[in-house]
């Protein structure tokens, strides 16, 4: 490589590449609104086969919304370290085999949650900067124009994270539209968003031994002694001491309200508006068969079981 | 919060880094990197002790398990010797810095961690899913101060069910904040809230320092990279255990490359240990200590037996420091992913 040189022209078109892919990414791949995708995909955003390996497998070089714009560059070098080490110096081989089949593991397994591939973020930086100030040295670069070449990655990484405010600007905005059109309405209880959730439990008349069904929401639990059931509605799963078990896809909402109210003792139900949307069935059943009760902090919703005919023919005790 | 961060950071750190320069005396390994390691070791060994205490103790009174972790760290820092030394090096080296302009923007970021870690504490807590199902966890071990091993993290007494696959060294950060500290679980935990920045931060001071081996200004652009991703402003701000994860995968890719080329007993068993200390707080990190040794082996000096010296090396000192969770939770827990996986 030596002998080579570090040509303006190519190095501008490096450049360029990284802000029309930054562009291209925030303006036309990346969606703000979920549409016809699956709500989990949406927001793990791999609801599109191109998401899907931009920010799924590819995730830690290619996920311009959580790693930035500069990781794609550390594959050559990656490659280049681990082919033909400067040197022969093992180190180098050592960590381009390790980030590659790394990223080769958490994008395959874990490529649908950005802060699995975030893991290795540093490093592969690292591997950017370092593999850059090689090349440099190898070609001779004056001093000055390493750090122009240096500035200029810097730069390119803050034009990509001004894209992604703008994103997300634009996302927020219209979440908030839509939130405000869906907000439930009517409800008494408004004041309990500025509570804290124990205090707005305790007012809203959940005692200590009152049972509540918790739609995946531990902060029920967090510096109180609450009894509850743990359920998360995107899986269907209520989990008990014999471990998860499917609440509403092998019972009728009103068998399943039966279950909780006798069998379980439980007449209440806390889950967010966001949280209940992951259930294809739940919302249905907190719509058909539950009255809100309370709004609270953090966007909390509290339910009630409504009283329902026993299966005998009489209404059960809890009425 | 003082009340945990001095004795934990400060104390217990100061002694990690003090007996890890003694360790890795002859290592080519500069001595703050190691301090740093040592500080952001330090709440690991903490839990590594509590782990210890509450399985093979269950019941154990929280005045002994207290006792059994500052019991650790004396002898810890007894052992450190000549280690402590670095540490003035350290403040003399660092006073000789305060000439040189490209550690000013290095001087303006330690302050702006800090004022994020004083205006998050006085103005969020804790809120998000994942760490308030640890924080709870570790209530659920404070009030029984034992750890089982279980087919289901079931807690009769509530109706929690802990879903976390992981090691249980971040439930235990609550659990010995807790211990110091009763009313912590009031204020929303601050102790851990303030390791979000902290390790964010550590992360920066690694790099920075690391990075200053080619040039001063190259650390600096750097940094000013490292800090230009959301990922990163999400690290430093949101509750979470990555920034701890991934400041010692930094430290095990780093303590890599060292045992690459010196491959002694020593560092490869503090390279095992930095990885337990990962995969205590994340199951990503069990995994990727795996490929470490694999990697480990498969390209460090030496013939096949000092290769499987090494690997043993490698893995005995991942079993001890924390990594035996793992396999006693597939035979004898939960299956941890060996078993049908709910995502959140």
């Amino acid at each position: 490589m030596k002998g080579r040189k570090l040509r303006g022209w190519a190095w501008a078109l490096v450049l360029l590449i990284g802000v029309a892919l930054s562009c291209a990414y925030f303006l036309a791949w990346l969606p703000l609104r979920q549409g016809s995708m699956d709500k989990d995909l949406f927001e793990r955003q791999i609801g599109s086969p191109l998401l899907l390996w931009m920010n799924g497998y590819l995730g830690p070089f290619l996920h311009l919304d959580y790693q930035g714009i500069m990781n794609w560059l550390a594959l050559p070098v990656l490659v280049w370290w681990t082919v033909r080490p400067p040197g022969g110096d093992r180190r180098y081989r050592a960590v381009g085999i390790l980030v590659i089949i790394s990223a080769g593991v958490i994008g395959a397994f874990g490529g649908f949650n950005p802060r699995y591939g975030f893991t290795l973020y540093p490093v592969v930086l690292a591997v950017v900067f370092l593999g850059a100030w090689r090349l440099m040295m190898y070609w001779e670069v004056p001093p000055r124009r390493r750090m122009v070449v240096l500035a200029s990655l810097v730069a390119l990484q803050y034009f990509n994270v001004s894209m992604d405010v703008l994103y997300r600007v634009r996302a927020w905005r219209i979440e908030k539209m839509e939130a405000a059109r869906t907000a439930p309405q009517g409800i008494g209880n408004a004041s309990g968003k500025t509570l804290g959730v124990q205090e707005w439990l305790d007012q809203a008349g959940i005692g200590a031994s009152t049972t509540v069904l918790v739609n995946n929401l531990p902060q029920f639990w967090y510096g109180a002694a609450r009894k509850g059931l743990y359920y998360w509605s995107g899986s269907d799963l209520l989990y008990g001491a014999q471990g998860p078990e499917l609440l509403l896809e092998r019972r009728t909402e009103d068998e399943a309200a039966h279950f909780l109210a006798d069998s379980l003792g439980c007449r209440y139900v806390l889950t967010t508006g966001d949280l209940s949307g992951y259930g294809e069935r739940f919302r249905p059943f907190l719509e058909d068969r539950c009255s809100l009760v309370a709004l609270g902090p953090q966007n909390l919703q509290l339910f009630r079981i409504r009283d329902l005919p026993s299966p005998e023919g009489h209404e059960s005790a809890d009425r | 919060m003082l009340a945990v961060f001095l004795p934990t950071q400060v104390l217990f750190g100061t002694a990690t880094g003090a007996f890890l320069v003694r360790m890795m005396a002859t290592a080519k390994w500069p001595d703050w990197a190691l301090l740093l390691l040592g500080i952001g070791l330090a709440p690991c060994l903490v839990t590594l002790v509590l782990y210890y205490s509450l399985w093979l103790f269950p019941g154990l009174p929280h005045g002994m398990a207290i006792f059994a972790v500052v019991a650790f760290f004396v002898l810890l820092g007894g052992a450190a010797g000549q280690g402590w030394l670095a540490w003035r090096r350290l403040f003399l080296q660092c006073r000789n810095l305060r000439y040189d302009r490209s550690m000013w923007l290095f001087a303006l970021c330690t302050l702006g961690f800090m004022v994020l870690a004083v205006v998050k504490l006085l103005t969020a807590p804790l809120t998000e899913h994942d760490i308030l199902e640890y924080a709870v966890q570790g209530h659920v071990f404070l009030r029984d101060m034992a750890i089982t091993y279980q087919p289901h993290h079931y807690d009769a007494a509530t109706g929690f069910y802990y879903v976390g696959l992981h090691g249980f060294s971040f439930p235990l950060l609550f659990t010995w904040e807790g211990l110091v500290w009763p009313e912590a679980w009031t204020l929303s935990n601050p102790w851990v809230r303030v390791l979000t920045p902290f390790y964010a931060w550590l992360i920066v001071a690694l790099g920075w320092g690391l990075m200053r081996r080619v040039g001063r200004w190259f650390a600096v652009w750097f940094v000013l990279a490292l800090g230009g991703a959301m990922g990163f402003f999400f690290l430093g701000t949101v509750y979470h255990l990555d920034a701890m994860r991934i400041f010692l995968f930094a430290g095990v890719v780093v303590l890599l490359t060292q045992a690459i080329s010196d491959p002694r007993p020593a560092i490869i068993g503090l390279l095992g240990v930095v990885c337990a200390a990962g995969a205590g707080v994340h199951s990503l990190s069990a995994i990727l200590a795996c490929l470490v040794g694999l990697v480990l082996t498969a390209l460090m000096e030496g013939g096949m037996m000092r290769r499987l010296g090494a690997a043993l090396c490698f893995g005995l000192a991942f079993l001890l420091a924390g990594g035996i969770h793992y396999p006693v939770d597939v035979f004898l827990g939960t299956g941890w992913i060996f078993k049908d996986i709910v995502w959140y």
